[in-house]
């Protein structure tokens, strides 16, 4: 069980094979690990009838784009719907869609569609399937987890058949990443129209032009897509011909069922199974570069983590090493920051993001005795934390019993809450449910290449996200000018210096970043193994090795 | 008099009905949390009209009192409600489940009555070092938790030895049986072993008795009396607690299907009540209680007959 998604930018540019340099700099950590990170898994030969791939995190409750948002529906609807501009595996981005686009003044971006697009049923693909698809995510009926994004947008319009015109209120640099995940994807409008709410469930299907079409749902059993043999990305079309998606949650059962043979495949393998999984001989393990994040994140100013010194204490006594090592099983990396760096490895401004990364302070070191000075200097009213974390989250629970463990010796007592999976979901966005929590561990991922989305929704004082009122005018002012700026440079510039500031007295401390893990059986290959894979047609590249039965 | 006690019997399971899904309903109610953030879950935060939104459609916010009166006033008109997690409506839901969860209860069944008697009354009969081994074997099958008999099952015979499906339930008969026999093993296990010692000591006592002795003396070939004098006597204890047994595997159920991903009503319930998913929680904690209360009733209805000692109305 995870906590609901933060959505962390987390980029890197990883071409092939790279030896952790992906979600931070700490050296002598990386000299320690011995695991290799692959961005992807050896180019795949010949066709496959059929894969079975496991969802860890369950069955979606939607696969409609303007709703996913989580591990388990974009894994699933990456493959099934394109969206206009498209991910690759480095976490950079590459036309989908739309092949090119222009802003011919800072409030405009005109956005020029693929030709000879088509549909699952044939139907060509024109501008007014895009307006359409964009539109219907500002209607409240919709559901849309995208609202936020569209605020700023005054109009949609198709200028010809295959030109989008979108229009802002004031200049803004992180539509247009957006559009890489369900939010830019594409539906046929007359068939959304006609779902209408039963849009991307079991019942109402979808129509998009994905390299896979969806044609099963049995709820509670599976879902299954066949291979789209006429998809418009020649180099792209699928060697397997049948796909189902199985939602095996246990970990154990997932082990054996990988094992034996009979799952293909899955991404989010959990530490507990990596194990086991690394000495079989039916498949592989890889590892990959990730986008995703285990913070600490006080929950109310009440709280005595509120105080930045406390958070400092905290940090301080965390050995992250051992931790590392013990409850990542070693697939994770130190870092200095709640944002990985695989968020801005790609980016166009990669140089400036990663001096204001390297200029950040090093991770600490643990140090009691520095830690226990600063609670003393902090001296809290109170010296009880209670953590919340959700209950059977193993990789959460054990991270925080380290804690618990450590700072009895600076003087502070950690109270562990395990919480009902609505209860933590809930209080990400329900203060009432933070009552009585100090704090919380979460795991977050950053889904579009850009680091600005989170550390605005953390920092903001509006930001519904900001549980300890933190205000730092320097800050929001950094993040409101790089936001408005389409010069990447300077937002890349200005995002820095907010992040130089906030790094000073944020209260939150930053875990780890756990890398990428997935199981292939070994009679195929081909997919990437870095998190990009989230929003981007991975099972597409799928093919078999010509080794291995079933 | 049996219609009687029927109808008695039929009284009472309306009434536990009620009471349990009160019960359930409350639970849930008060349990802290909001099952529309994880409907949306993950990504970005939802607006706040967003999640008004769903609480409206849904009736999240009706009080305690309104909120189940909605929910028994439609449950008259045959509609179980709609899933908040799967935007579907239950009875298709669970229509969909209780097919893998009979199958897999029914198999489970007949193992337990079936090896359990046979174990139990061939360790009776033989005596010796036959019945220490089945005493043995079943008091360890007793002492191993169904989820730990799960993954011990799915080790050896899946991963090691391949000869059966690790998870899933199957599809048609030859799929289901092939599939469910590691999950009915290890839902059976614990009861198995359970009922062979009573069968095990119910046939001892039989057979010390004075009528198998008597019988015994008069020369009746000893195949008769074990069938016509000892069988038929130990019969009802067999059956009564075979009955218990069967029940019991209604709510062992939940924990079988999570570990052999089995997609059954059990596997449903732990995940929605995670998900605080109500109408569906709802829907199958009556479906257990009905179930658990009709299996016992008509285990009380056939003991009563087989043992026309037990008074019915005491039983009742």
């Amino acid at each position: 069980m995870h906590a609901p998604r933060l959505t962390v930018i987390c980029v890197t540019t990883l071409a092939t094979a790279l030896t952790l340099a992906s979600c931070s700099s700490s050296g002598p950590t990386a000299a320690k690990n011995a695991i290799d990170l692959t961005t992807t898994t050896p180019a795949a030969g010949g066709t496959v009838d059929h894969v079975t791939w496991n969802l860890p995190m369950g069955e979606p409750t939607t696969l409609d784009p303007a709703k996913v948002g989580d591990y388990s529906p974009s894994t699933v609807a990456s493959n099934l719907c394109d969206p206009l501009i498209r991910l690759k595996p480095d976490y950079s981005t590459a036309p989908g869609l739309a092949t090119s686009w222009q802003r011919p003044d800072p409030k405009t971006l005109v956005l020029n569609l693929r030709r000879g697009v088509r549909f699952w049923d044939g139907s060509p693909m024109t501008a007014a399937d895009v307006v359409a698809s964009l539109e219907r995510q500002r209607v409240p009926a919709t559901q849309s987890v995208n609202v936020q994004v569209l605020a700023n947008v005054t109009t949609i319009k198709a200028t010809e058949d295959h030109q989008v015109t979108v229009r802002f209120r004031t200049p803004d640099s992180l539509f247009l990443k957006y559009l890489v995940n369900g939010f830019g994807a594409v539906g046929k409008a007359s068939y959304m129209k006609k779902a209408g709410a039963s849009y991307g469930t079991a019942r109402g299907g979808l129509m998009c032009t994905g390299p896979f079409k969806l044609t099963k749902w049995r709820s509670g059993d599976s879902i299954t897509a066949v291979r789209n043999t006429a998809y418009w990305d020649r180099s792209l079309r699928p060697k397997v011909k049948e796909l189902t998606f199985r939602f095996i949650t246990d970990n154990g059962t997932l082990t054996s069922a990988l094992m034996s043979g009979q799952i293909d495949g899955s991404y989010e393998i959990p530490s507990t199974s990596a194990k086991a999984l690394r000495g079989s001989k039916e498949g592989r393990l890889y590892y990959g570069p990730s986008a995703q994040t285990v913070f600490l994140g006080a929950t109310s100013p009440t709280s005595p983590m509120a105080d930045r010194r406390i958070a400092d204490a905290l940090s301080l006594v965390l050995d992250r090493d051992a931790l590392v090592k013990n409850v990542f099983d070693g697939a994770a990396q130190r870092q200095k920051t709640f944002i990985p760096s695989l968020v801005w490895k790609s980016s166009e401004a990669k140089d400036v993001y990663a001096k204001g990364y390297a200029a950040l302070p090093a991770v600490p070191g643990p140090d009691a005795a520095k830690a226990k000075k600063l609670v003393d200097e902090a001296a809290p009213k109170r010296r009880t934390l209670t953590i919340a974390t959700a209950a059977g989250d193993q990789q959460s629970l054990q991270t925080l019993t380290f804690l618990q463990a450590a700072t009895k010796k600076i003087g502070l007592k950690v109270v562990i809450r395990q919480l009902q999976p609505t209860q933590m979901s809930g209080l990400f966005f329900n203060p009432a449910l933070r009552k009585g929590l100090d704090a919380t561990i979460a795991l977050g991922y950053v889904e579009i290449p850009d680091p600005l989305s989170y550390a605005d929704m953390m920092t903001d004082p509006k930001s519904p996200m900001n549980w300890t009122n933190y205000r730092n005018n320097k800050v929001t002012s950094h993040i409101r000018a790089a936001k408005a700026t389409t010069d990447p440079q300077r937002a890349a510039r200005e995002f820095t210096e907010a992040q130089a500031l906030y790094a000073k007295d944020f209260p939150i401390v930053p875990i780890a970043c756990p890398y990428e893990r997935l199981f292939l059986n070994k009679r195929l290959s081909g997919v990437p193994a870095s998190f990009a894979y989230i929003n981007m047609p991975w099972a597409a590249r799928i093919g078999g090795t010509g080794r291995g039965s079933s | 008099m049996i219609w009687r006690f029927v109808v008695r019997r039929a009284a009472m399971l309306a009434a536990t009905a009620l009471v349990a899904s009160v019960a359930v309903y409350g639970a849930l109610f008060v349990s802290p949390g909001d099952p529309a953030t994880l409907l949306v879950g993950g990504g970005k935060p939802p607006s706040e009209r967003l999640l008004a939104d769903i609480h409206r459609q849904y009736h999240l916010d009706d009080p305690f009192l309104r909120g189940y009166w909605r929910w028994l006033t439609a449950l008259f008109h045959g509609d179980l409600g709609q899933s908040l997690s799967y935007r579907d409506s239950v009875a298709h839901l669970v229509g969909d489940r209780l097919g893998n969860t009979l199958f897999l209860v029914a198999f489970a069944a007949v193992l337990i009555i079936g090896a359990g008697v046979a174990l139990g009354t061939l360790a009776a009969l033989r005596g010796g070092w036959g019945e220490t081994a089945v005493t043995v074997v079943t008091t360890t099958l007793m002492a191993v938790p169904t989820f730990v008999m799960s993954v011990l099952l799915i080790w050896g015979f899946s991963v090691r030895w391949g000869l059966f499906p690790a998870y899933g339930s199957g599809s048609g008969f030859a799929g289901r049986l092939e599939h469910l026999t590691l999950p009915a093993l290890a839902l059976a296990a614990t009861w198995l072993a359970y009922v062979a010692q009573v069968t095990r000591s119910a046939v001892r006592a039989e057979l010390a008795s004075e009528h198998v002795q008597t019988a015994r003396g008069r020369g009746i070939p000893e195949r008769l009396v074990v069938r016509k004098h000892v069988l038929r006597n130990a019969s009802a204890p067999i059956f009564s607690v075979s009955g218990v047994a069967v029940a019991g595997l209604i709510a062992g159920c939940a924990i079988v299907e999570q570990a052999f991903g089995i997609n059954g009503i059990g596997a449903l319930l732990v995940q929605s009540a995670a998900k605080q998913d109500l109408a569906v929680v709802q829907a199958l904690a009556l479906i257990s209680v009905v179930l658990f209360v009709g299996v016992n009733t008509v285990v009380d209805v056939v003991s009563a007959l087989l043992d026309r000692r037990t008074p019915l109305e005491a039983s009742a």
